[in-house]
């Protein structure tokens, strides 16, 4: 649930961001603007590092419960 | 007429079709014929997964979108991955533990309900044959470039080709083949990718024109309604993945749950690396302008652009490289979808009337031949926008009921039929009549893309109707859902 906000707010920010800076419009990296950078190719590590964390934090927690039962 | 295509192509489905053949002597008996020996690794898993996925509207669809319309198609391929993203999050782990082998046994099993399980198989069929037709559009299109047959033909070559290989197969040796045709598809992208992109940067990297094509919701091409669309595309593309029948047989094959979460993050990563390239030949095709009107618009353009940039045997080369990459495509996303109908309409349907192998034949037939019927009759749409009904109808159907299933005990059979009835129909009926009726307008802007208001409504429907028949739970719901969320490990 945490990582679906996260990843949703930020959705939400680059749009903002967009409309509200001047130099996020204009800058270019390699004559790319940085709009085509940002949702072409720096959303996909984000996607994979946000799944990446899911995992650990699912696991950890089915660990957790592990640890409990087993105790018992 | 391009030499080394149909040799490329004609390689490719020898390979393809023998790998299913040698995938095939292992499987023995016909548990294994319907569902994969649990015994794949989880990358050739993720690649199958993968492979399975990237259809010809990720292949063919987007690079042409990106070139008529600009930055704000790049939301198809964000939505397409973010899509599988949300699918970890909240169903990948419970849906495998559930046992459930496709979304109408997960029905069943969850909503203890034969009304909403034949309700699901309705819904499987319906999403599958949508997503299939574009697929055979695809196939059209990349032969009429091929050889300059009729786009018509495309349909009947994917029925056959595809056809063959379900019939023979079964999921195990169709996994095998989807890995490979992965591969396939990465390669045949990116190799022509950089090599024009290398060839851009031969010719000082001239700036794309005109800004208006990159800045967004601009309407640039006269796509119209920019905000409603993205936004409708957002949530079609995200909630819908998690929804489509061929993506969650994927999971049947997984051994645990703790192994589904693994693959789908390998999977995720293996489409980002192939959604890098698509939108560069958009961009590259901006500017080298095609003439694209005379192969089906702007689905071609990957095909026709490589040779394009590089006139003469090199180019004809790549043409015949990228050829196959589309073909493996809609081979591969029509086999896996094929394989999921055939399987409803076996298990549902036919099963009981004609023993279960031939069942699964003659529904393999079925899913094939109703897209072939009706593709003559639709109008001038994009792929990826075909495509993107799919996502909308399952994200407006399948969405609801695996997410309320798996994290709200309260969910009543009422709810859920109800939910589904509701989903099902607007959305179904919005996107049979936009695919029917002229593509301009604000009409066709709210039924092409319908996910906006559907999909909260199927929700709403859901939850409320449940809330108001609270006596109507499954009896089981506790101990099913107990199962879905325990580790593996106390599983037996």
């Amino acid at each position: 649930m945490a990582i679906a906000s996260a990843f949703l707010s930020v959705l939400a920010v680059v749009p903002l961001l967009y409309w509200g800076s001047h130099w996020f419009r204009s800058a270019h990296v390699w004559s790319i603007p940085v709009i085509w950078l940002t949702i072409g190719v720096a959303v996909f590590p984000f996607i994979i590092a946000l799944g990446w964390l899911h995992i650990r934090m699912a696991e950890w927690y089915e660990q957790q419960f592990i640890d409990l039962v087993e105790d018992v | 007429m391009n030499p080394f295509a149909i040799i490329t192509v004609v390689a490719l489905i020898t390979t393809s079709i023998s790998i299913g053949l040698y995938g095939l002597r292992f499987s023995r008996g016909t548990s294994d014929f319907f569902m994969a020996a649990r015994s794949m690794s989880t990358f050739a898993n993720a690649s199958a997964m993968s492979g399975e996925y990237l259809s010809a509207a990720s292949f063919l669809g987007i690079a042409g979108l990106v070139m008529l319309y600009g930055i704000d198609m790049l939301w198809y391929p964000v939505g397409f991955t973010a899509g599988y993203l949300v699918l970890l999050l909240f169903i990948a782990a419970p849906l495998r533990r559930s046992g459930a082998y496709t979304l109408p046994d997960f029905a069943e099993t969850r909503m203890e309900s034969r009304t909403v399980r034949r309700l699901s198989s309705a819904l499987v069929v319906i999403i599958g044959w949508l997503y299939l037709l574009p697929q055979m559009q695809a196939a059209g299109l990349t032969l009429n470039v091929m050889t300059g047959a009729p786009v018509a033909s495309g349909g009947v070559v994917v029925a056959l080709v595809v056809g063959l290989t379900v019939a023979a197969g079964g999921t195990r040796s169709i996994s095998l083949v989807q890995s490979f045709q992965y591969w396939i598809k990465v390669g045949a992208i990116a190799i022509p990718t950089v090599l024009m992109l290398w060839a851009w940067t031969e010719q000082n990297s001239p700036r794309l024109s005109p800004a208006r094509w990159s800045e967004p919701l601009s309407t640039f091409g006269g796509r119209q309604f920019p905000l409603y669309g993205n936004l409708s595309l957002v949530i079609a593309t995200f909630l819908g993945t998690m929804g489509l029948p061929h993506v969650l047989v994927r999971f049947y094959a997984i051994r645990d749950g703790r192994a589904a979460r693994r693959t789908t993050l390998l999977a995720i990563s293996l489409i980002s690396v192939f959604y890098l390239f698509p939108p560069v030949i958009g961009a590259l095709g901006r500017f080298y302008s095609l003439d694209l009107g005379r192969h089906g618009g702007s689905d071609a353009l990957v095909l026709l652009l490589p040779e394009r940039v590089f006139p003469g045997a090199f180019g004809q080369l790549l043409g015949a490289l990228v050829d196959a990459g589309a073909f493996a495509a809609f081979m591969a996303t029509a086999s896996g979808l094929v394989l999921s109908i055939s399987g409803v309409l076996s298990q549902d349907l036919l099963q009981k009337r004609m023993g279960a192998v031939p069942g699964f034949r003659t529904g393999a037939a079925l899913a094939l031949l109703v897209p072939l019927a009706l593709l003559p009759f639709i109008g001038q749409l994009h792929l990826a926008d075909m495509v993107a009904m799919a996502f909308a109808v399952a994200a407006s159907t399948f969405c609801p009921l695996l997410v309320l299933g798996i994290w709200w005990r309260r969910l009543s059979t009422a709810g859920a039929i109800a939910g589904l009835a509701v989903g099902g129909t607007t959305s179904v009926l919005a996107v049979l009549v936009a695919l029917f009726i002229p593509t301009t307008g604000p009409l066709h802007a709210v039924l092409g893309q319908p996910a906006a208001w559907t999909v909260p409504l199927a929700f709403a429907t859901m939850v409320v109707v449940s809330l108001a028949t609270s006596d109507r739970v499954p009896g089981h719901a506790a101990i099913t859902m107990g199962r879905l969320h325990t580790p593996d490990k106390f599983v037996v």
